[in-house]
């Protein structure tokens, strides 16, 4: 038995977040070859997941070196607070410099936790801020471009998000 | 607070929220190939190969306990050939090591590679010939390290020697001098569901018992060939036929214990696989 459509997407995509973590580059056109055909018709779950990696891309390309910068300390930040449960895996030693997107998971990280795997020691959120503006605007073009409409109105009433 | 900062924090819930999804475990197995997560470990993969693991072992839970599994074997084996392993001296830790350790990494991979054919979905036949190759390995890669000279040889199909040190590999059982393939069989079974090396040491331990000692045969997975079997064959004339010697018949049974039940022959026209065997010497 194969694995369903969905997770060879969800898979593909990893994969190119590992990349962007490791400050590899990522030509969004790549992520079209192999995720776009796969995602046209798909949910909006797959959908957003696809922009948001297209967006990051296109970021980690055109951006400063100091932007690419705060976008793979965010991937950390983002990834390390994924799946995480209340007192689990915070004791877990994982070496943070080494960049590795499975062992990030589950760490349930701060934003100055991450910037320290670069040795950046953030003062405030101003980063993570600006850097989330770019994103969503980028995220909002490349929504516009493909799907022919507004991405917040498509998500408007629809539960992606973290409740 | 301002439409823009409830803009941005809605923003920021759906891109964890995408990210929550994106590692969520898949459904079903998989076919992944198990090969890849020995070479991982092996570190042969390159950096656009590990990428693309990881995203996998993320996804497939069922390869993620693979990989986990494999790895501690691997610590433990490392743990435990380490401890077996002398305090080495001054001199010999002077000698020039990275030589050897890097030919016999490259033989460690190559009798894995050899073993794990790829697509092969077998994985807990082929772990344990894979474990067993890599007991091998590290066998000839902690004495280098430690003992710095011995006497065991390994040597290539052509007959080129790529490492020699001295052999720390004993056997579970070497008194056993009247096997039949019904009981190694039997044996490779049991070893077979734990601690898969320890088959291969068994055989080992029968051979030198037998009076071929491992530090003198060399088994080569590298250059695989296979058998075809014909009517009137047995284990022992299948081992004369492939390995010019009747008595090696242990190492056949070794490789292909998959494909007997209790030892019996394989019926006509099974395909067996044969390692290639250089310079063995009673």
């Amino acid at each position: 038995m194969m694995m369903d459509l969905d997770s060879q997407c969800r898979e593909a995509r990893l994969a190119f977040w590992a990349g962007l973590l490791r400050g590899v580059p990522v030509d969004p056109l790549e992520i079209d070859r192999e995720i776009l055909p796969l995602v046209v018709d798909s949910s909006q779950r797959e959908r957003i997941a696809y922009i948001l990696l297209r967006a990051a891309a296109a970021i980690a390309q055109n951006e400063t070196a100091v932007t690419v910068r705060t976008l793979r300390i965010a991937i950390i930040y983002w990834f390390s607070n994924t799946s995480v449960s209340p007192g689990k895996d915070r004791e877990r030693e994982v070496d943070l410099s080494a960049l590795r997107l499975r062992d990030i998971i589950g760490l349930g990280l701060t934003w100055r936790e991450a910037a320290l795997a670069f040795g950046v020691n953030p003062r405030d959120y101003s980063a993570y801020q600006r850097l989330l503006r770019k994103l969503r605007t980028e995220c909002a073009k490349q929504w516009k471009a493909l799907f022919g409409e507004e991405m917040e109105q498509a998500l408007e009433g629809i539960n992606v998000g973290r409740e | 607070m301002s439409v823009e900062n409830r803009n941005q924090e809605g923003f920021e819930r759906t891109l964890l929220g995408a990210l929550d999804y994106e590692i969520t475990p898949a459904e079903g197995a998989c076919t992944c190939d198990v090969g890849v997560l020995v070479a991982s470990l092996a570190g042969e993969l390159s950096m656009l190969e590990e990428d693309r693991l990881a995203a996998h072992l993320i996804v497939c839970p069922a390869c993620a306990k693979e990989y986990a599994s494999l790895e501690r074997s691997l610590q433990q084996e490392t743990e435990r050939l380490t401890s077996e392993a002398r305090v080495p001296s001054l001199a010999s830790q002077m000698r020039p090591k990275r030589q050897n350790e890097e030919v016999a990494w490259r033989y460690l991979w190559n009798t894995l590679r050899s073993v794990l054919p790829r697509g092969e979905r077998q994985i807990r036949g082929a772990m344990g010939l894979a474990l067993a190759g890599l007991v091998l390995a590290l066998s000839v890669v902690l004495p280098l390290h430690y003992l710095g000279g011995g006497s065991a040889t390994i040597i290539a199909g052509d007959g080129q020697m790529i490492a020699k040190g001295e052999q720390t590999i004993e056997s579970t059982d070497a008194a056993i001098v009247a096997l039949t393939p019904r009981s190694l069989v039997d044996k490779l079974d049991s070893l077979a569901g734990y601690e898969p090396w320890r088959a291969t040491a068994f055989v080992i331990g029968y051979l030198r018992a037998a009076g071929i000692p491992l530090d003198s045969a060399s088994l080569v997975f590298e250059h695989q060939t296979t058998y075809i079997t014909q009517s009137g064959d047995t284990w022992r004339t299948v081992a004369q036929e492939a390995l010019a010697d009747g008595d090696l018949w242990p190492i056949i049974i070794l490789l292909n214990h998959n494909r007997t039940q209790h030892g019996e022959f394989p019926p006509v026209g099974t395909i067996l696989r044969i390692p290639a065997l250089a310079q063995v010497s009673k």
